[in-house]
């Protein structure tokens, strides 16, 4: 696990399952589509879902705390009987879950290019930076001024 | 790697239901229903009662002849796969001609017997009617069992557990769909 090209595959392999993890249901099954059929997808491990605790720190720093618990949907799918795709998804969509699965496990066989990934990380990078700027705009600084004795 | 309960809980749950079933009434055979037998390369009740029983609080101990599962159950109950035997909450027996006393494995303590080793063994054949005898509690009178396959200083082994009551070693035996449960409160008689 430790020599430099696994760890290379890995990070490729980490940024996809995080791209695929966001995307909607409809850009899954768009993605699904171009790869071609006549694959043999077996299920694994059926979707299911479950809780998660977030914990965060703030400012990055300080104490961890539990922010507050998630449901997550996982899935995994073996394709044509050896390589196995994974999903772990926000949210309670098994068919989502699953749709992801099968896209990580394309995305390993090399039956799916990662490039064709690329048009959909844009567009979720373009609602991000939406949402951030939306958000920055009720930014309060708090300060605290020195008190007389 | 091959699939799990499609299932889990519900399927789990009338695993549990039958693995009662058996070691309530010891020296009886219970029969898997069809839909809960998945192939792996160990028997159907083996792998059933693993997938039910095995969880990431219960390591598990593989013998050479098993060891094939170790993959497979990592991933569908998150178990460890331990390579001491008195550690493992389970174990599986894949050759059971090799087993010939339990002493390897852990009979708990006093204080907590149920910390014991529970002991799932893979045989060629059980039949239930002729062989062993065995009396204890849940069976009316007396019981026999002919199991394939163990030699015979494993059955001294059994013969001997009531005397270190509560500690002791559960034992069930598996061959194809067919379950049998030897628990440490049986006696056998030799």
């Amino acid at each position: 696990m430790n020599n430099p090209d696994q760890t290379e595959v890995l990070a490729a392999r980490q940024h996809w399952m995080a791209i695929l993890a966001r995307l909607p249901a409809g850009d899954l099954d768009e993605l699904l589509q171009t790869s071609g059929d006549g694959h043999e997808f077996n299920l694994l491990r059926p979707a299911e879902c479950g809780l998660c605790m977030v914990r965060g720190r703030i400012s990055a720093r300080g104490d961890a705390f539990n922010l507050g618990e998630v449901s997550i949907t996982r899935c995994v799918v073996q394709l044509d009987n050896t390589i196995t795709g994974v999903a772990y998804i926000k949210g309670r969509d098994k068919k989502r879950a699953e749709m992801a699965a099968r896209l990580d496990a394309l995305l390993q066989s090399g039956s799916l290019k990662v490039d064709s990934l690329q048009e959909y990380s844009a567009k979720l990078d373009n609602e991000r930076k939406q949402r951030t700027a939306t958000v920055a705009t009720t930014k309060v600084d708090f300060f605290t001024m020195a008190r007389d004795r | 790697m091959q699939p799990a309960f499609n299932d889990y809980i519900q399927m789990s749950q009338q695993v549990f239901r039958l693995v009662l079933q058996a070691t309530s009434r010891p020296a009886t055979l219970v029969k898997l229903p069809q839909e809960l037998c998945i192939e792996t390369s160990v028997s159907p009740a083996s792998t059933a009662l693993l997938l039910t029983l095995a969880d990431q609080d219960t390591p598990v101990w593989l013998d050479p002849a098993s060891n094939s599962m170790a993959d497979y159950l990592r991933f569908h109950c998150g178990c460890p796969i331990t390579t001491t035997p008195t550690e493992a909450h389970f174990a599986l027996v894949g050759a059971p001609g090799n087993l010939d006393s339990l002493n390897q494995f852990n009979p708990g303590t006093d204080e907590h017997p149920e910390k014991s080793t529970s002991l799932i063994i893979e045989v060629d054949s059980i039949q239930s009617g002729r062989g062993k005898k065995l009396h204890g509690p849940g069976i009316n009178g007396e019981a026999q069992v002919y199991i394939e396959g163990l030699s015979d200083s494993f059955w001294l082994a059994v013969a001997d557990q009531p005397k270190s009551f509560p500690r002791g070693i559960d034992l069930f035996f598996c061959c194809g769909d067919q379950l049998l449960s030897i628990p440490r409160t049986t006696c056998l008689e030799n």
